[in-house]
């Protein structure tokens, strides 16, 4: 079926046995469900229970590249991580850049599959059809960079990529990240802990091998009107980075500031953390991921104050939670913030989003410094930030139980659920969906917790270009559906969704690329796998005991924003539930939310899902 | 007259070179009538890579014979995603 774009294998290391296997993919797993996200979610549907704990022995994490993983096209950078994620306590899909997907499909796999628990600490190393553990308990306490660093000094020169996990993911912050190279995160869920459950330090892959192309020539024509195509339409990009959009969401009044307890501050209070100010004093040059033209990322230094030297890449979402939304208008105390969350390993979305949730409970006078090791937290305090960060690591003071994430704090203090941003236990993004109603919808039903990617990037469309209109509820199901299984399928291909336009991955996508890597037309089927995706995630929640009931916004959310341009705005239950039952009708889904088996049978799932 | 303000926002600052500024625009003005002005400052309403606001929504949430108010503010930022 297939010319090229697969290398149909996947690689099983069993870590408490510390032998490994190699297993054929299916042709048919594959014109299902293309690739990444994908094959993560059936992967996770055969292999991952109920009844498994996120952090027990039981569980598995695997990766998975899609057909543009490692194939020589513009931005071909992307690696899916899908395990049972600590944080929401469920399904976890998360994506990264960087090398490792190129470099495992080097090796020869499309897939790497970890279970089981190993004895001591250890890194794994994949060089084409070997593997080999590196044991060293003197890893343990490291940062990621480091850990990165000591395992290369052992290895023989070659394109190794790696991966590799910071001292808070060895404290079971279920909020840690797993780091990829020097610098690329899958971010979000708790993936970092989950490796470190297994006692796994680091990993690192290379190979010598290519991935094959069914027409060659017309990729690199392909490859040719990328770059063209992206030299204008994401200059900006390039220029600035995506801090622009800190300006921008906060002139459009969706900023989440001071823990959401408004979504606009005056533009004295908030340029501190603008990308001009970014660009202009801290600097340094932009960087690129695998095969990427673009280069959209800003590397960052403060060289002089209190921060002096901290090193950073701030991206929108870690301005936005760690600079308004803990009310820190000052770019150093942002980049020295962000550097702290790489060197702990720790998303810099929760890690904001939960210290503002501190911050704000000092400023009620629910806790104190007694609570605290003595510690104050306060808005605008960017010192009392960092210590924070490491009191969540450390798992000291109120840091033992923000480490926890959202579900661990409210389980342990009910009362503080109200000021707590969360929708099925993942923390809100840095977008108000107050102000974008359709954004709201996206964070409820996203298949991993509040996710303004995997929930469906709605920003682009309610909000900056105006339609549909941004504090409409009727139409948003339909709208929102769209948006997620647009981003299903760009998740399953192994290509950066920055980059999505200049290949025409759209809704209505073109044929070329696809065909030219694998042989087979994808195209008119890449909304229906997109929705397939979307679809059996949602039978992976509902086989975990997830309704409508979860499908919910946080109780700040029914609370009008009290000032800026989306001043008076809130969602209210029956706001949600208009835009819920619009939804789950556009998908099949009974008013409950589960698939109906009329969808399932059309979608291809009832066979593969052995619900036959 | 009407003054309304126009406000180069992010990466438009540098492209167009300028922070914001103010258009006079005759009495009974209305949205349809704002091309022509914001022309005259190098902006075209129709590109795909601009996203033009009108007291922070967008221009296609007006309808185009909304009459401009004192006070009013057209926002112009590019069109910028992810994060």
């Amino acid at each position: 079926m297939f010319q090229g774009g697969y290398m149909g294998r996947l690689l099983r290391i069993d870590l408490s046995t510390r032998h490994y296997s190699i297993e054929e993919i299916e042709s048919e797993e594959y014109r299902l469900f293309l690739g990444g996200r994908g094959l993560g979610a059936l992967w996770y549907w055969r292999e991952i229970g109920p009844e498994v704990r996120p952090l027990s022995p039981e569980n598995k994490i695997g990766f998975f590249t899609g057909p543009m993983t490692g194939v020589p096209l513009v931005s071909t950078t992307k690696l899916q991580l899908t395990t049972k994620g600590p944080e929401t306590g469920h399904y976890l899909c998360s994506n990264s850049s960087g090398n490792f997907g190129p470099r495992l499909r080097e090796a020869g796999f499309d897939a790497l599959v970890l279970e089981g628990v190993s004895e001591r600490w250890t890194a794994i190393v994949v060089e084409n059809d070997t593997v080999r553990f590196i044991d060293d308990e003197s890893w343990q306490g490291t940062t990621p960079m480091c850990a990165r660093d000591r395992l290369l000094d052992g290895l023989p020169g070659g394109k190794w990529a790696t991966m590799s996990v910071g001292p808070a993911a060895e404290s079971g912050v279920v909020f840690s990240s797993l780091f990829v190279d020097d610098g690329r995160a899958f971010g979000r869920g708790g993936g970092g802990a989950v490796l470190a459950s297994r006692r796994i330090k680091a990993l690192a892959v290379r190979g010598d091998g290519s991935v094959p192309l069914a027409d060659a020539a017309k990729c690199k024509e392909i490859t040719a009107a990328a770059r063209d195509n992206l030299k204008t339409s994401r200059a900006k990009h390039r220029q600035l980075g995506t801090s622009q959009l800190v300006e921008i969401i906060n002139e459009l009044g969706c900023m989440p500031t001071r823990n959401f307890q408004t979504a606009w501050a005056p533009p004295e209070r908030v340029e501190g953390v603008y990308a001009q100010t970014l660009h202009d004093q801290y600097y340094v040059r932009n960087y690129a991921c695998y095969r990427c033209s673009v280069a959209c990322g800003q590397m960052a230094e403060v060289n002089e104050g209190e921060f002096a030297g901290a090193q950073a890449r701030p991206e929108y979402e870690s301005i936005g939670l760690l600079g308004p939304s803990c009310g820190i208008n000052k770019m150093d105390a942002v980049i020295a913030a962000n550097q702290k969350c790489d060197d702990l390993g720790i998303d810099t979305i929760t890690a904001g989003n939960l210290v503002a949730l501190v911050m704000e409970l000092f400023q009620r006078g629910l806790v104190s410094a007694e609570d605290n090791e003595g510690l104050e937290v306060h808005f605008g305090d960017g010192q009392a930030l960092l210590y924070m960060l490491d009191f969540i690591a450390e798992r000291r003071g109120l840091g033992d139980m923000i480490a926890d994430g959202a579900r661990g704090i409210i389980q342990a203090r009910p009362e503080w659920e109200r000021y707590i941003l969360h929708s099925k236990g993942l923390t809100f993004p840095a977008y108000d969906p107050r102000g974008f109603h359709g954004m709201g919808l996206s964070y409820a039903t996203s298949a991993r917790g509040a996710c303004h990617n995997v929930g469906g990037y709605t920003v682009s469309g309610e909000l900056l270009k105006g339609k549909p209109d941004r504090y409409a509820v009727e139409g948003k199901g339909e709208y929102v559906k769209s948006l997620q299984d647009n981003r299903a399928y760009i998740d399953s291909l192994g290509l950066c969704t920055v980059v999505r336009g200049a290949y025409q991955f759209t809704t209505s996508p073109a044929p070329e690329t696809l065909l030219a890597i694998t042989g087979y037309d994808f195209a008119p089927h890449l909304m229906t796998i997109g929705e397939r995706i979307s679809t059996l995630e949602r039978m992976i929640w509902v086989r975990e005991g997830i309704n409508r009931n979860q499908d919910a916004l946080p109780p700040r959310m029914k609370e009008a924003i009290p000032d800026g341009p989306a001043a008076g705005h809130f969602i209210s239950d029956e706001m949600l539930d208009t835009m819920l039952d619009e939804y789950y009708v556009s998908r099949g889904w009974d008013v409950t939310g589960k698939p109906m088996s009329e969808t399932l049978e059309k979608l291809e799932l009832t066979e593969v899902l052995g619900l036959g | 007259m009407i003054e309304v303000t126009v406000k180069f926002l992010a990466g438009s600052r540098e492209d167009f070179g300028i922070s914001d500024t103010t258009i006079s625009m005759p009495q009974h003005a209305v949205l349809s009538d704002l091309g022509p002005y914001l022309h005259a400052l190098g902006v075209d309403q129709e590109a795909d890579d601009i996203i033009i606001t009108l007291n922070s929504r967008g221009l296609r949430q007006w309808p185009s014979d909304r009459r401009f108010a004192p006070g009013d503010v057209i926002a112009v930022f590019p069109l910028i995603s992810g994060g």
